[in-house]
């Protein structure tokens, strides 16, 4: 996936889901962060209060500025005022309708970068773009009747052998067929996890940037995407729970934690 | 004399068949049964009558203790919360499920059981709920099957057959407290580990159940994997309202709630 130049801009990117949208994304800005000061701004419409992705750009890169629903005023603002803003557009939106992309202004620089699996033909988004990324996503399995789970994690502490556990049942089918799943999960240690999954390749897990959370329940960004066919919510639900801590058990590890970190010192 | 050695059922009756008629068909000419009759499985009564109709020599297993005397599991049962919840919700459901004499059945139950130079025990000699993984420690594999008297120590639990040679142990024992310490050396003559698998819950990535045929005079030991009808009993835990996660496991292989796997643990709780 090559990069494009830094200039003030506004790039939509669109994409099937895990075509790698948010990989393409953070590469960009990895880049951008190197070479110049320039200011830059992230958004995901609609993307509800799971925003998973805005969350881990966030994460990753503490200096993006990231916008949600109703700052698309300030979008233009910001662009107009010398910033690059990344405007990622979940699979499920319709690309002939968005009011957003229709009402940016002319004096705008503006760029739709569709992200496509190598060697295949989207007519959806090949026509849309300016410029087609390729991208490795295996899409031969993939239903069209896809479903999108998403569910705010926030506050929740996980088992990390649970968890496991229950992402290898999630990824190998046991809630029906899983296209595609990410979440930021915080553990009983205090570390908070990104994974990601897409069909055909490897989970990633990346142990995010974050300080140790060890005061009670984590306040601060957690939650699981879920896109697939035939998923069973109920049974999603009801494993995620029993794979969560109670407050008990949560303030030993926190006390265990803290005890060994003195020890260190 | 061929023997039959099964064990694992947890209330999967569909299996249990299969593996009597495959017993049937190989001309054992008596079974044994490891326990371990119930638990997350959608027929417990069925099974426990089974055994009970056929008059098979078995032992307690840990699920079968468990709803004998109520849950008392130690850290060997649940590797994760996730565990944890679920095999509590399936000891509960088995509860309500079971009759008063199938419980009273499950108590009489002895622990260990012998046949000739053959012992017969759920997890291991020193508990019901230990695992003698393929990878423990020899020297306390040995001291286990010599615990026993027995030259073959069958056993099940971990659902994941294997047969282990303790061949040619050399033991060195030094007794001290005396005036000079003494030091004795012998050889242990060989010893074996026989692990039958499970017929209702297999851990080996199919849905087969698996257990031995034990050859008396030869001492050849034969491992049977039979295929069943798993979807059946996949339906019935799902129409009884059994987690629907079990049916899936069940059908991959997985067990219905994984397992502790760590070799070196050793179980607090004797016999």
């Amino acid at each position: 996936m090559s990069n494009l130049k830094n200039e003030s801009q506004i790039i939509a990117i669109a994409g099937l889901a895990g075509a790698g949208k948010t990989s393409w994304i953070l590469q960009q800005i990895q880049i951008a962060t190197q070479t110049s000061a320039q200011q830059i701004v992230y958004f995901a419409p609609s993307s509800g209060t799971v925003a998973i992705d805005a969350n881990l750009v966030a994460i990753q890169f503490p200096d993006v500025e990231i916008l949600s629903d109703g700052q698309e005023l300030d979008l233009f603002t910001k662009v107009a005022n010398g910033a690059i803003a990344y405007v990622e557009l979940g699979f499920h939106l319709d690309l002939a309708k968005m009011p957003l992309l229709d009402s940016i202004p002319e004096s705008l620089s503006y760029h739709k970068v569709a992200v496509c699996p190598r060697g295949r033909h989207y007519a959806e988004f090949q026509s849309w773009a300016d410029r087609v990324v390729e991208s490795d996503l295996d899409t031969a399995q993939i239903s069209s009747q896809v479903q999108v789970w998403r569910s705010p994690l926030t506050g929740q502490v996980f088992d990390p052998s649970s968890l496991n556990v229950f992402w290898y049942e999630l990824t190998e089918g046991g809630y029906g067929e899983v296209y595609r799943c990410k979440g930021i999960f915080d553990l009983a240690d205090g570390r908070a996890f990104y994974i990601d999954y897409t069909k055909g390749k490897e989970s990633v897990y990346i142990e995010l940037r974050l300080p140790r959370w060890l005061e009670g329940r984590p306040q601060r960004f957690s939650g699981i995407e879920v896109v697939g066919a035939g998923l069973d919510n109920s049974e999603m639900i009801k494993s995620i729970t029993d794979c969560c801590l109670s407050d008990e058990i949560i303030q030993n590890y926190q006390q265990q934690i803290k005890r060994s970190q003195l020890i260190s010192v | 004399m061929k023997i039959a050695v099964m064990s694992c059922i947890h209330s999967n009756y569909e299996a249990l068949d299969a593996v009597l008629r495959d017993i049937d068909r190989a001309k054992a000419e008596k079974i044994f049964c490891l326990g371990d009759l119930v638990g997350y499985g959608p027929e417990p009564h069925a099974v426990v009558e089974m055994i009970r109709s056929l008059d098979i020599p078995t032992v307690q297993g840990c699920w079968d203790e468990d709803i004998v005397e109520g849950l008392n599991s130690c850290e060997c049962s649940y590797p994760s919360v996730l565990a944890e919840h679920r095999g509590r919700f399936a000891h509960e459901w088995t509860k309500e499920q079971i009759y008063p004499d199938t419980i009273e059945f499950l108590a009489e139950l002895p622990k260990t059981m012998m046949y000739e130079n053959l012992a017969f025990v759920h997890g291991s000699p020193h508990s019901q709920h230990e695992y003698l993984l393929p990878e423990l420690d020899g020297f306390i594999a040995l001291e286990r099957v010599l615990s026993t008297g027995a030259d073959t120590l069958f056993c099940g639990h971990t659902h994941v057959p294997y047969v282990r040679s303790l061949d040619a142990g050399q033991l060195n024992i030094r007794v001290t407290g005396t005036k000079e310490n003494q030091d004795s050396t012998f050889t242990a003559p060989l010893k074996r580990i026989v692990n039958a698998g499970s017929v209702g819950e297999p851990r080996h990535g199919r849905p087969n159940a698996t257990y031995v045929i034990y050859d008396t005079d030869t001492e050849e030991v034969t491992m049977r994997e039979v295929e069943y009808d798993y979807q059946k009993t996949c339906a019935a835990i799902i129409e009884k309202g059994l987690p629907k996660i079990f049916a899936w496991r069940l059908a991959k292989g997985m067990e219905y709630a994984e397992r502790a796997d760590d070799a070196s643990h050793l179980c607090e709780r004797g016999v």
